[in-house]
């Protein structure tokens, strides 16, 4: 499948859309996306990751510093994970347990906003 | 519809025949009232004509009467005698219906055909005037034996005193073969009398008896005065008639000429429709002229328009060709000429512009200099060009490129030899043009064919670096202008060489690093044999890992992999790499090891790099292997007689995330034969050409099909699988470590190797 990232708003939360394979190559346009996407204050982000097909360790290393950055703005980044081969791979490098992991979008979105409104 | 140039010329053409039309119509009109003047004033000849032989005719008779008069005069027979004079006078002349001999009381003393005796003819107008003065006269109609006639009267004088008069009676029928010749084709005669009736009838024998006195013309005709007759309506079916009516003043009747209007105007219909038909054609004419004249101007107009769509569309090679001699023949050969040199300017921008991609991309440029040389030679409209770079060490130039043929492409050329020698020993332009030049200069290029010649040097920093040359086989010059765009080319070509070996360098240095990292590729200890391996891939990644032999016989195994790549990945792959042997070295605990370098790693907030690790130590002695993983995929442990390796499963987040991580170790009992394999993900998600990767299924297997073979070659088997797999150049670095647990003696122990060592 092709790489392609898309940025859409769900009311205050931007979900980003990560479908194909994210690696070396394509890491650097997650990345830009999810910096366009924490524009808010606080920044609140869903990044569905249902039609990733694959990750290395670059777009681990990109969702983590987005998850440090938003993180230090008292903004909040959940995941949204379905195949069992992403998952594994959060499970493998603990990232899952850093990592607010949803199956569904829904659930994702629910989890960012509770953790919002509990922001002074 | 379009109103186009071809409908407004044709528009315009039929505007100015507006005024034409209108004068030909007004001249249409005039032509046909003088052609009607024409028929009239025929018509009133024609009347005229037949008024004058009735009049003739009418003298002749009268003549005759005279004479008759005169003989009876001068001969007094007694009445019968004069009877027998009368009748051998109309066998003479039989134009006379009747004669006679009246006394000037009316009787009729003798007559011809012999009558009434009783007859009196005093109540007859010409007798009646004849008696009165007149030596002749002419009278009324008079009706003889059912036939109508002329009454004509002459007076006998005896001794200057009126004795009688001979009164006769005029055959009408007789005038009729004198008056037909008067007459045109189609015209009809009519004579009538002074009240209007029709005394005779040339051509028609339906109308006698009809009065024509309702006529205004006949009734001035009666009066003496000529005029023409426009439409009378006398036949049943109302056809119209034309004509004229003269006066015939004596006997006082008018000659009537009539002809049925549609035969008269005829030919003056005839004659306005050829004009018309001229007239008509002419215009036609016009228009068919300005339709093709319109077709002429707006046909060019449209390819001009279809030119600069298509140039718009970027399809600089369309030609108008346009093929005529006028201005617009001109427009079209300008703008021919403009595309021509679009294409020129858009072909060279294009070379500029790929030379300058190739320039910005990181990319080796030796696949892609031939390429950029054939696009900068076409675009300068050379056959061919080469590229010579000066090797650094020797100062020579070298031919590493170049198409069109060898064109004196000999390596190894001394700086100031040939023209690519002398540029490049100049450090400025050369162009070379024709024989005589290129003898002097060149004699290799002559040889090869070429005529004319450009080369300008390719500098970094001042430095001349190599050399461009471009040349063409055929007679011609480069000009000033040909040689900004070669020095425009060569800066950039210049850069792309300067970067491409920049980033050769820095690759260079990286693999440098990486290299200095790869420890000893295998180690044989009292309790573990162990084999490490390590590929990296074209970009320098940050994988690494270590072997450590630590006291009592216990062997720390670890494998590592940076996230990221290049330089910065490698850095932190030999920083990964000396905290883990520094942390490692007395021999704590593996999950302490892991928390000691997180800490580290997670204080480098700028780095945002993180590691994958996963540390274990055997320990022969105990049997045991304890496990910690930061992050890293689990490794495979294939026990002794087991069909199938298991993961050691351990957990733990990356190095680096996170200062407040935890890390806790896992262990599993080792026995001698046990194998343990651990891999980086540059092994497992190899890639072969269909996308597939390598997977842990397919690892697992190897390694249980390798078993037996010692951890060496276990270690060569499974990367030259993944070799073959992912094929050349691998996308990810690739690292494994093959370790094989040994019978524990624990005499041999205390003669191992410093723990800390390699």
């Amino acid at each position: 499948m092709e790489f392609e990232v898309v940025v859409r708003s769900e009311g205050t939360v931007t979900v980003v859309d990560v479908a194909g394979e994210v690696d070396l190559y394509t890491a650097p346009r997650l990345e830009d996306a999810l910096t366009r996407g924490s524009t808010g204050a606080p920044p609140l982000l869903v990044v569905n990751l249902a039609r990733t097909t694959y990750m290395d360790s670059t777009g681990l290393r990109v969702l983590t510093a987005a998850l440090k950055r938003v993180r230090e703005r008292d903004g909040e980044l959940a995941l949204v994970s379905t195949q069992a081969k992403i998952a594994k791979l959060f499970t493998i490098t603990g990232l899952d347990q850093v990592f607010s992991l949803s199956a569904t979008e829904p659930e994702a979105l629910a989890r960012v906003r509770a953790r919002a409104s509990h922001q002074p | 519809m379009r109103f186009g140039i071809r409908e407004k010329v044709a528009s315009v053409i039929l505007l100015c025949m507006v005024p034409v039309l209108v004068a030909g119509v007004r001249l249409y009109a005039n032509q046909n009232r003088d052609r009607r003047d024409i028929i009239v004033r025929a018509q009133e000849e024609a009347a005229e004509a037949l008024a004058a032989e009735v009049e003739t005719f009418v003298a002749n008779v009268a003549h005759a009467e005279v004479a008759a008069g005169s003989a009876v005069e001068s001969q007094p027979y007694p009445v019968v005698g004069i009877a027998h004079l009368f009748a051998a006078i109309r066998a003479n002349d039989p134009s006379f219906l009747w004669l006679g001999l009246a006394l000037p009381n009316g009787h009729v003393e003798a007559s011809d055909p012999p009558g009434d005796p009783r007859a009196n003819v005093a109540d007859r107008r010409a007798f009646a005037a004849a008696r009165a003065d007149a030596p002749w006269a002419t009278g009324g109609i008079v009706t003889v034996a059912g036939q109508p006639g002329l009454e004509v009267a002459s007076r006998i004088n005896v001794d200057g005193r009126l004795s009688a008069v001979v009164d006769g009676v005029v055959d009408l029928r007789a005038m009729r073969p004198v008056l037909s010749t008067a007459l045109a084709p189609g015209m009809d005669g009519v004579i009538v009398d002074d009240a209007g009736r029709i005394v005779l009838d040339l051509r028609r024998a339906d109308r006698p008896g009809t009065s024509l006195g309702s006529l205004a013309a006949v009734r001035a005709a009666l009066v003496g005065q000529a005029a023409s007759i426009s439409g009378y309506p006398d036949a049943p079916g109302g056809a119209r008639e034309l004509g004229a009516a003269a006066p015939i003043p004596t006997p006082g009747w008018a000659a009537v000429v009539l002809q049925p209007e549609a035969a008269a105007l005829l030919p003056v219909r005839r004659a306005a429709q050829v004009e018309l038909g001229w007239f008509l054609g002419a215009v036609l004419l016009g228009l068919v002229l300005a339709w093709t004249l319109g077709g002429e101007l707006s046909a060019p107009v449209l390819a001009l328009a279809r030119g600069a769509r298509a140039l718009g569309r970027g399809e600089v090679e369309h030609r108008v060709g346009l093929r005529r001699r006028d201005e617009l023949g001109e427009l079209g050969a300008a703008f021919d000429e403009m595309s021509e040199r679009l294409g020129r300017s858009l072909s060279e921008m294009n070379a500029l512009q790929a030379v300058s991609d190739a320039a910005l991309s990181t990319v080796r440029l030796d696949g892609l200099l031939p390429a950029l040389v054939q696009q900068i030679a076409s675009a300068l409209r050379a056959d061919g060009g080469t590229v010579w770079f000066v090797d650094e060490t020797t100062g020579r130039l070298e031919v590493p490129v170049g198409f069109g043929g060898g064109a004196a492409a000999v390596p190894g050329r001394a700086r100031g030899a040939g023209l690519a020698g002398r540029v490049a020993d100049a450090g400025r332009p050369l162009a070379l043009a024709g024989p005589d030049a290129l003898r002097a200069i060149d004699p290799g290029l002559l040889a090869d064919g070429v005529r004319a010649a450009l080369g300008v040097p390719l500098r970094v920093g001042g430095r001349v670096i190599g050399v461009i040359l471009v040349f063409s086989r055929s007679a011609r010059e480069f000009r000033a202008r040909e040689i900004g765009l070669l020095e425009a080319f060569a800066d950039r070509v210049a850069l792309a060489v300067d970067n491409a070996q920049a980033y050769e360098r820095q690759q260079e240095i990286a693999g440098v690093i990486q290299q200095a990292l790869v420890p000893t590729s295998s180690m044989e200890l009292p309790g573990v044999v162990a084999a490490g391996r390590y590929l990296p891939s074209r970009e320098v990644g940050g994988d690494f890992y270590a072997i450590l032999p630590l006291a009592r016989g216990q062997v720390s195994l670890a494998i590592a992999d940076v996230t990221g790549k290049g330089i910065p990945a490698a850095a932190l792959s030999a920083r990964g790499r000396y905290l883990l042997e520094a942390f490692a070295q007395d021999g704590p605990p593996p999950e302490t090891v892991l928390a000691r370098m997180n800490s580290v790693l997670a204080q480098d907030a700028e780095s945002a790099l993180f590691v994958s690790l996963f540390y274990g130590v055997i320990d022969p002695a105990a049997g045991t292997l304890r496990c910690t993983s930061a992050g890293h995929p689990a490794p495979l442990l294939l026990r002794q007689g087991a069909p199938a390796p298991r993961p050691l499963e351990a957990r733990g987040l990356l190095l680096g995330v996170s200062a407040d991580a935890r890390y806790a170790a896992t262990e599993v009992t080792v026995r001698p034969g046990d194998l343990v394999l651990l891999f980086t993900d540059g092994i497992t998600e190899a890639r072969n050409s269909d996308g597939e990767q390598f997977g842990d299924e397919r690892l697992g297997a190897l390694l249980t099909a390798s078993r037996d073979a010692p951890p060496q070659e276990i270690a060569d088997r499974i990367m030259r699988a993944v070799g073959e797999w992912g094929g050349a150049g691998p996308k990810d670095d690739q690292a494994l470590v093959v370790a094989r647990v040994l019978p524990w003696d624990p005499g041999a122990a205390g003669v191992g190797p410093e723990p800390g060592a390699r």
